[in-house]
């Protein structure tokens, strides 16, 4: 029956055995493995959730690249649109000008034929009065005698004359 | 380059290891003193005595004062006993502490102290004067196993403490990264789940607990090893120490439900109450029970299989024995930690139910 009765010795020794473990092993070491188990779990927590942090961050960066990217696009094509239409416009002024240039000259030609023809007239006008002066002379030399031919052939001249 | 830290800081545990082991071969001396009683008559002649594997078996569980690793039987009938000379500690009642050498109570001889004549009959030692009564504190086969774990615990513990501020902040390497996954199932797996916000305040004690049961059934294990863990003495005081802190913590819900069990009308109360109380004690002694039983009865069942060659008188049964003995040692190992596991586990629950909030 000893197998199953307790002895004093072995009680005493393992008592002390057992708590010099607790308080070497239990009080001393396990509260230092807890906390450093506690800091890497913590740590490694950490780490998670910062590459979380750094993964939507880029996410947002591409989101915010591809924004300004599209944005910048549409400012090319405002920015070319503006230029397209500025030189239309452009042309159309050069054009308006260049129109209203030549009708100046042609108007100015014009005027200026018009006075040139003017002059011209009154110069043939001048030459034709001459001429006629030098015409009835020469009648008058030549016919003097018949009166009332002569007025007829005035009268045809000057009719003649008109122009 | 890990490789060789990792190689680095097992060489150094087990330098610390081998100084240990040295130290132990010191201690072992060969004792080989004549056998004065009864085997003298048949001087001369081969002596083989009858092989009884109950005395053998019991023998190997039990605690002995001089922790024998094996003993031979000479043609003379001499018995040779070698192993580690363990002192005896005697409490003389009324006169003092007595320090006696293990080695000198072989073969029942008597041993004279200051006080007393002593003799150790069955692992017993009293006074040869009835009169003289004598507490036992000897530093036993089973309290030096028990001892030989402390420094182990210690060595193991002090190293996985080093890589811990080594590799702070790291991964584990070494022997912190074997006992790492121990801990870590320890305390997610069981003492979490039990104690919830308390797992802090209880973490030294069950982890000891735990680590001490599991190293003390594993050291029971090794060839040549005393069953120490097997040992009512020591079960009984891993249970005290479990209703200890169990009772100790114990909140108002506790006692409350022991001295008023919520739901039970009040003239059951005169026999709630006893019946409670004993419940506080069933516990402690189930685990108790449980552990003794286990490491003891596995050791007898190994034992019992390893006796079949000496009660067939045939080495080839050995061999036969050994596709049983094999898968059971392994089995054994197995059932050493599964037991260290069962014993923290349900100190936890103990320990959870009397600290928890609500019932």
């Amino acid at each position: 029956m000893d197998i199953i009765t307790p002895g004093v010795g072995l009680l005493f020794w393992n008592t002390l055995f057992f708590l010099v473990v607790f308080v070497i092993i239990g009080m001393g070491i396990v509260p230092t493995i807890s906390k450093a188990l506690k800091n890497r779990e913590e740590s490694i927590d950490n780490a998670l959730k910062s590459a979380e942090q750094a993964k939507a961050d880029i996410a947002q960066l591409k989101a915010d690249n591809e924004k300004m990217k599209e944005a910048a696009r549409a400012e090319r094509e405002e920015i070319i649109n503006e230029a397209k239409a500025k030189a239309d416009a452009m042309v159309a002024e050069a054009t308006e000008g260049a129109k209203a240039e030549a009708k100046r000259i042609i108007d100015e030609a014009r005027a200026s034929i018009e006075a040139e023809k003017r002059d011209a007239l009154s110069e043939i006008k001048g030459v034709v009065a001459e001429l006629s002066l030098d015409i009835a002379e020469k009648v008058v030399r030549k016919q003097l005698s018949d009166d009332a031919a002569q007025q007829q052939l005035v009268k045809e001249l000057v009719a003649e004359a008109k122009i | 380059m890990s490789d060789f830290i990792i190689m680095k800081s097992t060489y150094s545990f087990y330098t610390r290891f081998a100084t240990l082991a040295l130290l132990f071969t010191a201690l072992l001396q060969t004792s080989s003193s004549y056998a004065s009683d009864g085997h003298s008559d048949s001087h001369g002649e081969a002596h083989i005595k009858e092989y009884n594997p109950v005395e053998t078996i019991l023998h190997h569980v039990k605690d002995e004062h001089y922790w024998t690793l094996y003993s031979t039987t000479d043609e003379s009938g001499h018995e040779h006993h070698y192993g580690i000379n363990l002192p005896v500690i005697l409490y003389v009642q009324g006169q003092g502490f007595e320090f006696l050498s293990s080695k000198d109570f072989l073969h029942h001889n008597e041993v004279k102290g200051k006080f007393s004549t002593y003799v150790n009959h069955h692992e017993h030692i009293a006074s040869v004067d009835e009169s003289v009564k004598v507490l036992d504190f000897s530093l036993t086969k089973n309290a030096a196993s028990t001892g030989l774990s402390v420094i182990l615990l210690l060595i193991i513990f002090s190293a996985i403490s080093k890589g811990y501020k080594k590799n702070e902040g790291k991964a584990p390497s070494g022997i912190q990264s074997v006992f790492e996954p121990l801990i870590l199932y320890m305390r997610d797996e069981v003492i979490k789940p039990n104690l919830g916000k308390n797992t802090d305040k209880f973490l030294p004690y069950l982890l000891t607990l735990f680590f001490f049961i599991l190293i003390n059934n594993l050291l029971g294990l090794v060839p040549g090893g005393a069953n120490a863990s097997g040992n009512i003495s020591f079960t009984m005081l891993m249970a005290v120490f479990t209703l200890i802190v169990t009772n100790i913590n114990g909140n108002k819900h506790y006692w409350g439900h022991i001295f008023a069990t919520p739901g039970v009308p009040g003239w059951l109360l005169p026999i709630m109450i006893p019946v409670e109380l004993i419940g506080i004690f069933t516990k402690p002694i189930a685990l108790m029970l449980r552990l003794f039983a286990n490491i003891t009865g596995g050791h007898i069942v190994l034992l019992s299989f390893m006796s079949l060659v000496f009660i067939l008188e045939a080495a080839w049964v050995g061999g036969v024995a050994s596709f049983i003995i094999v898968p059971l040692f392994f089995m054994e190992i197995f059932v050493a930690f599964l037991q260290a596991y069962i014993f923290t586990m349900l100190s936890a629950l103990f320990i959870g139910s009397a600290v928890s909030d609500h019932h």
